[in-house]
């Protein structure tokens, strides 16, 4: 997943927590949801409700995230997928409620035993809102277009090798050369979002204020970094009821504005985020309300367990379980984030499966500078040790900086270390960490989908992403044993166990976990309905009263 | 006739001012030295350090706390002591001048002495180049130069490392004011008769240049860097406006400072932004009065009567940023 | 006679074709600048997600990769075919950016100019007439405090004056949302002011206006400071010159001599500069649109260059810089006609 201009990383949306293991735990046929099932009843909501006859009123949305392109083959991050999610259908969609995957512009789609091959079949009557019918040629033309134009931006990595045919008009058969039992999930993001094949080219983005979906919205004006307006497309013919009457998008450079306007009412709903100033002043307006809603971006230190200080192993390991001794997560949480942020006792985060807060267990919440102090004695190592702490400023927030700043004052309080503090721009930065430049740094993550394979998976192992050099064996064992299992329990028993293993080394220190948070004025409704551990921001369900 | 012998005869004017310029420049001259005593000696100064985010006793000071006994100008959203940053931030802003005009000296004086006395292709392709730079907006050029030196010189100690490419984005500014100005009366000055006839009497280039044209174009060297100091100061400030100056865990920076008080401004706290930006102010000031002054009484372009064009770009030269 | 047209015919041709150099060397520092900034987009959007090994198997496949001297060619060979490229964080053309963003900047700019004209020749009109004089230190001080506080400084205490405290001006933003709407969906120059007025719509027209003011303001007082040393400066200088004792000396009186001869003499400079102020405008267009949410070219190049994409960095730089290199050409040969001194 690609960042926009902050640390808020998108959501690929994979869908629920640990819902997705349990969907393909069972070895059946049909995977998502099988045809025929009530949810799946599509015709009845169409006909009854064309978005067009809804009167509600239109809802102004503050961001101060600006989206990259409404076209979904150039777009991978969570501006973008908040319009796309909203301006297209995809085959499955994720349901609010049960964070399933449920029919959108398909009735349905089986897999095989092997998860090799997909298919899926169209509803009947599909419409793009320029009245275009939409067949299965479209679907086939939307997936192969992302994969043809493959831009550095969007999502084509997600979409694998996959290849799609299109046997009769409402019959779609991916292909996929590895199997995948999670396709019916990535169908369902935006990477999947079904695009006009008679307006899209094949081998180029199409403009953004000119995209053209079938989904419950249609674009009406947009001028990039500023302004958008989604009214209801006429022709939908999908079961989703609109709460409103349209939507306006105001993008927004810095976020003073953005609070001056909200406080004026002239925005209805800023998400995402706020700095934790400006929402602590915000909470004292009248007619400004707070909502939150789960979130799984996490931080961490990292060590580089080949170049960090120490000339043992032992020193080093002394070293880490020292730190780990020092950190105050609540201190920093309330000084630098004040409380919008959570303290973090895992590398994966509260509320995913396994989720075990190891590190509070072995290093308590509070610092404890005696044990910190005995690590180090036993090493044979003389206080204060000298470390260089690397961070980055802008990627992870405009927070960073003061959250090192905090992070030092922590370390250095216990008269145990002397902190040097480094920070680099995020080109140089990301490099560097990479090929054992930096000893000990900063790094932020956002999971693909929500699974806790997609942390502990990342994070450890031979070949950890960030390059850490930090081997364990167990870890090693018990991941490729939950890689290789659809058995739920048995998943959820190996990530306690890596947990488990994990924390006494302190390979990593997990500092903190983000939530979603956004604001609204006056008698918005149903913004809480839209913060959910998939991240998708659905228009229709903000209402106005 | 040594460089020392040159320098007191170009500083003989400041003797003899009189009048206004006299006035300007003195007024300059206190506000300059107060804040190189701030720098000197923030840690006596200064109530707090400019990190220092509690008291003795590990109480935490306030966040965005107003002005009070304690904090005189109030704390900022990092729970620092705002007079303690606008101390400290003096030291940063004069090491980060000082370095800046001392590099861009010693990369645009030569290349100026070399590009007029010699001319020549590399002359042309360096006046080429140099214009190039010049026309490219300035803070742009230094924001490049910033990103691409971030981190380079961590080998120096943080606080200092940061400092160091700090002042080397805004040389790059410099540099090419320097060169040309040099260059210019380079040329002018080759054309003087003593010269001439010191080429004529079989003098080395480099006699001549060191002995002749430097000290002739070394006197207009304290009035650009002057000026050239109190442009430095904005675009410093400029860059931690924008991010990419001194970053905040290793110095107290006032444009930085500022940017941070952007968020804030909506809530009525108005001393986190107030304060760091008049230091900006009376520094700028400062310098600019000194430099001016300095103009007036070394350069009395004024009191002859010179020919209009070349006074304009000059002015337009010594003032753009 | 006939020679001196010679020489300025030659002159003038001299200088055309050195616009071709010019222009070269130009373009090639922005190439050159563009590179030695580490980091592309690839880099800046999967570092930290994926292994460095992935990472250069994406940046290979968007051709990040190539040598040096390919990009360069494809990019001075775009340029030669009017093609600025396309943004790589964003899907639009360089093109769109410099007409949208491009709009905002020159509304924002010429209201500042025009602010600043007014003031600042004023100003040093007064000044450089009553040289020496308490007027003329306290203009002088006026002039160079604008110099002296950054532009960001000024932005933020006319927010807190005029938004926080009194209420009175919007401090972002070029325009409220519906009114904004309502110019992007009936747009034609993408000056608001301009299609405002166009579509007739005095509503939008006060919001607009409303909303330029204290970053027209802003952006004004800092070139304003120029205007008054130069105009200072000229005045000085004019009013020394010998037709001015004549005039005096026909007994025209004093307020007639600083209006008729001397002022107009020393108008034509400053014509001048206001050209050369160009580079100064754009950086001062940079902070001043970061301080006010402004949505134009000098936010827009900041929100480019913090998200690494080099492609629509290097598009508006290169355009800024063929306007800078036009705007010097003509003011070179409009002073060769009117001044033969100018020319060699």
């Amino acid at each position: 997943m690609r960042t926009a201009s902050t640390a808020v990383r998108a959501a690929a949306a994979l869908v629920a927590v640990s819902l997705v293991t349990v969907a393909c735990g069972s070895k059946s046929k049909s995977s998502g949801t099988t045809p025929g099932t009530s949810a799946g009843a599509p015709t009845s909501g169409a006909a009854s409700a064309p978005a067009a006859t809804n009167s509600g009123k239109t809802i102004v949305w503050g961001s101060t995230d600006t989206p990259i392109s409404y076209d979904p083959a150039g777009s991978y991050d969570l501006p973008s997928w908040n319009v796309v999610y909203n301006v297209y259908q995809t085959l499955l969609r994720v349901d609010e409620k049960t964070q399933k995957p449920v029919p959108d512009a398909a009735s349905g789609c089986t897999a095989s035993t092997d998860f090799k091959v997909w298919t899926c079949k169209l509803k009947p009557g599909l419409k793009f809102s320029n009245g275009d019918p939409l067949t299965s040629a479209d679907v086939k033309w939307s997936f192969d277009r992302v994969i043809k134009i493959a831009d550095p931006n969007g999502p084509s990595s997600l979409l694998g090798k996959v290849v799609t045919t299109a046997p009769d008009p409402s019959t779609v058969v991916f292909t996929l050369p590895d199997g995948n039992s999670l396709w019916n999930q990535i169908i369902g993001t935006a990477a999947g979002a079904i695009v006009d094949s008679k307006v899209f080219p094949a081998d180029k983005l199409e403009p953004d204020a000119q995209v053209i979906g079938s989904g419950p919205y249609a674009i009406k004006a947009y001028q990039t970094k500023q302004l958008a307006q989604f009214i209801p497309n006429k022709n939908y013919t999908g079961d989703l009821k609109l709460s409103n009457g349209g939507l306006i998008i105001h993008y927004y450079q810095d976020e003073s504005a953005l609070k001056l306007d909200l406080e004026a009412g002239k925005v209805d709903v800023a998400y995402p985020n706020f700095t934790p100033t400006t929402l602590t002043e915000l909470k004292t307006k009248p007619k400004v309300k707070e909502v939150d809603g789960p979130g799984g971006a996490i931080r961490y230190i990292v060590f580089n367990t080949k170049t960090m200080p120490g000339d043992t192993p032992a020193q080093k390991l002394a070293i880490r379980r020292a730190m780990a001794f020092l950190i105050d997560r609540p201190a920093l949480a309330k000084n630098v984030y004040s409380g919008t942020v959570d303290p973090l006792y895992s590398m994966v985060p509260k509320g995913l499966d396994g989720a075990m807060p190891d590190y509070q267990t072995v290093y308590g919440t509070a610092p404890d500078k005696t044990k910190a102090a005995a690590e180090l004695t036993k090493a044979g190592l003389k206080a204060p040790v000298s470390i260089q702490l690397w961070w980055t400023p802008k990627h992870y927030g405009s927070l960073s900086g003061d959250e090192y700043t905090e992070l030092k004052r922590q370390f250095e309080a216990s008269g145990l270390f002397k902190v040097n503090l480094q920070s680099t721009e995020w080109d140089a930065y990301s490099k560097a960490y990479a090929t054992d430049k930096y000893p000990i740094y900063e790094l932020g993550w956002f999971p693909d989908y929500p699974d806790t394979d997609d942390y502990v998976g990342e994070f450890y192992g031979p070949t950890p992403f960030f390059n850490n050099h930090y081997v364990n064996k167990t870890i090693d064992k018990l991941l490729l044993d939950e890689k290789s299992s659809t058995d739920a329990a048995k998943r959820t028993a190996d990530f306690k166990a890596i947990q488990d293993a994990a924390a006494p080394d302190a390979p990593t220190i997990p500092v903190w976990q983000g939530k979603q948070i956004a604001v609204q004025y006056g008698n918005v409704t149903g913004l809480s309905d839209t913060l959910l551990p998939d991240y998708i921001f659905r228009f229709w369900v903000l209402g106005k009263s | 006739m040594t460089v020392s012998q040159n320098l007191r005869r170009s500083l003989a004017p400041v003797r003899e001012a009189r009048g206004l310029p006299k006035w300007t420049l003195w007024v300059g001259a206190a506000i300059v030295a107060v804040f190189v005593v701030m720098a000197v000696f923030a840690p006596w100064i200064s109530p707090y350090r400019f990190d220092q985010y509690q008291t003795g006793g590990g109480v935490r000071f306030p966040k965005s706390g107003r002005p009070s006994g304690s904090h005189l100008f109030g704390t900022n959203v990092i729970s620092t002591d705002v007079l303690s940053h606008i101390v400290y931030g003096s030291r940063t802003a004069l090491e980060v001048i000082v370095l800046a005009v001392i590099f861009s000296l010693l990369v645009g004086v030569p290349l100026g002495l070399y590009s007029g006395y010699f001319g020549g292709w590399l002359d042309r392709v360096l006046v080429l180049v140099m214009d190039a730079m010049f026309a490219f907006p300035s803070l742009l050029l230094a924001i490049l130069v910033a990103v691409y030196m971030g981190g380079k010189f961590s080998f120096l100690g943080a606080a200092f490392g940061g400092v160091m490419s700090a002042a080397l984005s805004i040389t790059v500014i410099y540099v090419p004011q320097y060169f040309r100005v040099i260059r210019n009366s380079v040329i002018s000055v080759r054309e003087e008769p003593y010269v001439e006839a010191a080429q004529v009497l079989g003098a080395k280039p480099r006699t001549v240049i060191g002995k002749y044209v430097f000290g002739n174009v070394v006197q207009n060297v304290p009035v650009i860097a002057t000026l050239n100091a109190a442009d430095a100061l904005l675009t410093l400030a400029g860059l931690g406006f924008l991010g990419y100056g001194v970053q905040p865990s290793d110095a107290a920076e006032w444009g930085y400072d500022l940017q941070r008080s952007l968020e804030e401004i909506s809530s009525g706290v108005w001393w986190t932004s107030v304060y760091p930006g008049l230091a900006i102010v009376l520094l700028v000031t400062g310098l600019t009065l000194v430099g001016e002054s300095l103009n007036d009484l070394v350069n009395p372009t004024l009191r002859r009567r010179r020919l209009l064009p070349v006074t304009i770009a000059d002015t337009a030269e010594g003032e753009d940023l | 006679m006939a020679k001196q047209n010679g020489s300025l015919r030659g002159y003038i041709l001299t200088r055309l074709l050195l616009v071709v150099p010019n222009v070269w060397i130009l373009l090639t520092v922005v190439f050159v600048l563009m590179r030695v900034a580490p980091g592309d987009p690839v880099q800046a959007a999967a570092g930290g997600h994926l292994a460095q090994a992935q990472i250069d198997e994406l940046r290979h496949a968007g051709g990040f990769d190539k040598p040096l001297l390919v990009q360069y060619g494809t990019y001075i060979g775009n340029i030669l075919h009017g093609n600025l490229g396309r943004s790589s964080s964003e899907n639009r053309t360089v093109l769109s950016i410099v007409t949208h963003e491009g709009a905002a900047t020159l509304e924002l700019s010429v209201a500042a100019l025009l602010f600043a004209l007014v003031l600042g020749l004023s100003i040093g009109l007064l000044i450089g007439r009553f040289r020496d004089s308490f007027v003329d230190v306290g203009g002088r001080l006026f002039g160079i405090l604008t110099y002296a506080a950054p532009v960001f400084y000024v932005g933020i205490l006319l927010q807190l004056l005029f938004v926080s405290t009194l209420g009175w001006l919007p401090g972002s933003g070029q325009a409220d949302t519906l009114q904004d709407l309502d110019l992007i969906t009936r747009s034609h120059t993408h000056i608001y002011v301009v299609d405002a007025i166009i579509n007739g719509s005095w509503d939008d027209l006060r919001n607009v206006l409303v909303h330029l003011i204290l970053p027209g303001v802003t952006l004004g007082l800092l070139l304003c400071g120029v205007f008054i040393r130069l105009v200072r400066v000229n005045i000085i200088q004019t009013m020394q010159a010998d037709y001015i004792e004549a005039a005096r000396a026909r007994g025209i009186g004093e307020f007639g001599v600083l209006i008729r001869h001397a002022f107009r003499n020393a108008l034509v400079p400053v014509v001048t500069v206001v050209g050369l102020q160009a580079a100064l405008l754009l950086s001062g267009a940079v902070l001043t649109e970061t301080t006010f949410n402004w949505p134009g070219i000098g936010q827009a190049l900041i929100h480019y260059l913090n998200q690494r994409d080099y492609a629509a960095v290097q598009g508006i730089v290169t355009v800024f810089a063929l306007i800078v290199v036009g705007i010097s050409l003509i003011i070179d040969l409009v002073n060769a006609l009117i001044d033969p001194r100018v020319r060699y």
